[in-house]
């Protein structure tokens, strides 16, 4: 019996043990879609994490759509559960299948089930059947280099969208910008009517050659009413509500065969300008006197690269100076590329009375429609300049506007690129370390550490000459020498009496030479001694000038108490 | 006569000697990369370069080099990589500067993070000057500052004092500066995309979404590093994961 409940516990722990082990799923929303259309990938994962591996899914562009996690508790035992949902796009159609996708649990790989989708290929573009689809067309197809085109993408979509996600193509071979608004209108394939939006590029080509313009990629969501349940509407496909599903639509790529300009036949120089251009003058006073100004305005307008229109060269008489003002451009990219006007204006001033010829101003630019250099010219002017009233000699023109006069200097431009050599010396094997931080801190310090040691000899060496310290060593040194035996009584109490002064001053700070002993007194207070005290060394001093005027003869004692009690005193106030 | 002899005996031992030394590997490797460019084996200049650069020759003119042989060889990303790091040792070389700039022209994307323009106007010098010229009007401004100061001390010249209290001041700025590029050094590092085209995803696997694509040559801040990925900051905005092999570190 014991042993038949011992096999019993072993079984359901073991059975426990398997039902705790991980265990993955794959399940797609549908088997069934077309080209772009998306499909719903989500993989279950049963008691852990893992690492999903979609590498082997080459018939699809995979998109993350993350992750979600639930916990489960039956019959006491809680399980989690983690999802990851992807979306696939089918690239090919025809009979594909979804390979078992390794999922890596804890170092052991699972597999989910493969399964098999049927992707079928979309109707023409121009059929009506599609809902959404997109194209791309280039405006001309074999276009000069320099020549602009228009790059134009279109959606057609006749059920709703969201969320658009527009990437465009590199263009590389060209310079490329987007018009600013995006045109929206209606149109009706089919019988169907669909929205369609474009998106404009003005592209120039830089150089020549067979340019592939890149598929553009469009990301949409559609809302489609639900027609029958999925695994993941839950309850959306019971009321039957519409799902968003996400598609990529892609253009065919673009392939552009870019020209290069014939030789320039012999004439005025090309301009550099492609496209279709004219070029016309106005000059607004032909009938003068000297010094007075006419302005030459020379209008070159048309559609092309009109930004790069250089300044022309006017014809202008010596007998004119000529002021160029900076050029006015009216320019705007529209669907047709860049059109618009470029005005150079010019103040021509006469110095001398006479008539005068204006010669046409001439523009070469290439033709893209003939395909062919074209000359084009302003017309000639002819102006009349009477003396100034003034008759000045020599004219000076004063203009409100800073204008500065045509430089005859050119801008320098790079003919090539190249890099510069080598470096080749041996220099370039020696370590180059920068200063470490620890270094650089030390050498800051250092310079401080050097002025507190100056700072600090000079304390030591610097004598103090302040009053206070020159007052308190006369009175040291008059101590010292009042301690001398050999002096007469006279200068022994001239000499107390110099110690104890300016050891009273020394501590005031201040120079002097005699005090009253009611001075000393209350200067003695001033410094904060107390009442008794400086009574007592005002005293003292009063003491040694009586003796000092009265002319009596000390004895030994007396010199020894007087000395005592002036050396306390002094050494009391230079302390 | 004989003392002229001896000289010239002397000198020409010595060019004998001088000749007779054979170079020393490094240098060796060194002519070979030098070689190889002029030959136009630029895979070979690199080889050579780079061995010397990995050996541990820390030296702005051999990166300058390995920027060049890379550019030759039509990898913009490695090249700039290797000029970012030769202007760190040497960011006044004037050839070094052209080749960079040229380098940028050939980069597609724009340029990412950009210092305020306010910032480059009142740390002008910052901007203006390298770090280790920074560092050294620092060092030179500091003794000169402890120098007047001690000049002050000893002669009590009170004309002295509104000298050293500019001196002072412009010390406490550029050593400040010098600290602040110290600082960034060590803590604010970037990256310069290597392939001709990378992903920026959101996460580290390919499935993760691409947020953006950068292009080779373009240099990004590098936000925070895994043992596989980086994290990378294009811009304020435009921030994701690049696998490390596809930047190389400056």
């Amino acid at each position: 019996m014991k042993k038949t409940l011992t096999i019993t516990v072993i079984i359901l722990l073991a059975a426990a043990g398997f039902a705790d082990a991980a265990s993955v799923r794959a399940v797609v929303d549908r088997n069934q879609a077309s080209v772009g259309e998306s499909i719903a990938l989500q993989i279950t994962i049963d008691g852990g994490e893992g690492d999903v591996d979609l590498s082997g899914l080459v018939d699809f562009k995979t998109l993350s759509r993350g992750t979600s996690s639930s916990f489960q508790m039956i019959n006491g035992r809680t399980s989690r559960q983690l999802i990851h949902n992807y979306v696939l796009i089918p690239l090919t159609a025809g009979g594909l299948t979804i390979p078992a996708i390794p999922v890596t649990i804890d170092g052991k790989i699972h597999y989910t089930t493969p399964i098999g989708v049927t992707i079928s290929r979309e109707p023409p573009v121009d059929s009506g059947q599609r809902d959404v689809y997109v194209t791309a067309g280039v405006s001309e197809p074999a276009p000069w280099v320099g020549q602009q085109l228009v790059y134009t993408f279109r959606l057609f979509n006749a059920v709703q969208v969201a969320d658009a996600k527009f990437q465009a193509p590199e263009f590389n071979g060209f310079t490329a910008e987007e018009l600013e608004e995006r045109q929206s209108h209606r149109t009706v394939i089919n019988g169907r009517e669909f929205i369609v939006t474009e998106v404009v590029f003005v592209l120039v080509p830089i150089k020549t050659g067979t340019l592939e313009i890149e598929p553009a990629v469009l990301q949409v969501g559609m809302l489609q009413r639900n027609l029958r349940p999925r695994p993941f509407s839950g309850m959306d496909a019971f009321f039957g509500r519409s799902q968003m599903t996400t598609r990529i639509l892609e253009t065919e790529p673009i392939t552009v065969h870019v020209k290069d300009l014939p030789p320039k036949p012999p004439g005025a120089p090309f301009s550099g300008l492609v496209g279709r251009f004219e070029i016309a003058a106005s000059l607004d006073k032909t009938e003068l006197r000297v010094g007075d100004s006419t302005t030459l305005a020379v209008t070159v307008s048309g559609t092309g690269n009109i930004m790069d229109t250089p300044e022309p060269a006017v014809p202008s008489p010596a007998e004119f100076k000529a002021y160029a003002d900076n050029p006015e451009a009216q320019i705007q990219p529209g669907p047709q590329g860049y059109s618009g006007n470029k005005i150079f204006r010019t103040a021509l001033v006469p110095v001398q009375p006479g008539r005068y010829h204006i010669d046409p101003i001439e523009l070469t630019y290439f033709d893209v429609a003939s395909g062919g250099y074209r000359d084009v010219s302003t017309s000639a002017f002819d102006v009349t300049v009477s003396p100034s009233e003034t008759a000045a000699v020599d004219i000076d023109v004063f203009r409100g506007a800073p204008v500065q006069p045509p430089s005859l200097k050119k801008r320098v431009e790079f003919t090539g690129r190249d890099i510069l050599p080598l470096k080749e010396g041996l220099e370039a094997l020696k370590p180059q370390r920068s200063l470490p931080i620890r270094w650089f801190g030390l050498f800051l310090a250092i310079p401080a550490l050097l002025f507190l040691a100056v700072r600090a000899v000079m304390q030591m060496v610097q004598k103090d000459d302040s009053p206070g310290r020159t007052m308190a060593d006369r009175a040291t040194h008059a101590l010292k020498s009042a301690a001398s035996s050999d002096l007469t009584d006279a200068d022994f109490l001239s000499t107390l009496y110099r110690a104890l002064v300016s050891a009273i001053l020394a501590r005031q700070g201040v120079m002097g030479t005699s005090l009253t002993w009611s001075e000393a007194s209350e200067r003695l207070l001033e410094i904060g001694w107390g009442a008794d005290d400086a009574t007592a060394t005002a005293r003292l001093l009063e003491t040694i000038e009586s003796f000092n005027y009265s002319g009596g003869k000390l004895d030994t004692q007396k010199r020894e108490d007087l000395l005592e009690q002036t050396r306390q005193a002094v050494r009391r106030l230079t302390r | 006569m004989k003392a002229w002899l001896l000289t010239a005996a002397s000198f020409l031992l010595f060019l004998a000697g001088a000749a007779s030394v054979p170079a020393s590997p490094t240098v060796r490797t060194f002519m070979e990369g030098t070689e190889a460019f002029h030959k136009g084996d630029w895979p070979a200049a690199i080889a050579a370069f780079e061995n010397l650069a990995d050996s541990g020759v820390d030296n702005g003119k051999l990166f300058y080099n390995l920027g060049n042989a890379y550019l030759k060889n039509d990898d913009l990303g490695r090249a700039l990589m290797w000029y970012e790091r030769a202007l760190k040792h040497i960011p006044d070389d004037p050839d070094l500067r052209f080749n960079y700039d040229y380098a940028l022209t050939m980069t597609k994307d724009e340029r990412g993070e950009k210092d305020s323009p306010l910032l480059r106007i009142l740390f002008f010098w910052k901007y203006q000057l390298s770090p280790s010229t920074v560092r050294w009007l620092a060092l030179i401004l500091n003794a000169t500052l402890w120098v007047a100061l001690s000049v002050l001390v000893v002669r009590k010249k009170r004309l002295l004092r509104p000298s050293v209290i500019l001196i002072a001041a412009a010390t406490a700025v550029f050593s400040a500066t010098a600290a602040v590029n110290y600082v960034e050094a060590v803590h604010v590092r970037h990256a310069i995309i290597l392939p001709e085209q990378v992903p920026v995803r959101s996460g580290f696997t390919d499935t993760d979404t691409q947020l953006f694509v950068l292009h080779a040559g373009t240099k990004v801040r590098i936000a925070r590093e895994t043992d596989t990925h980086l994290l990378i900051r294009y811009t304020e905005d435009k921030i994701g994961w690049v696998k490390k092999s596809e930047a190389g570190i400056i």
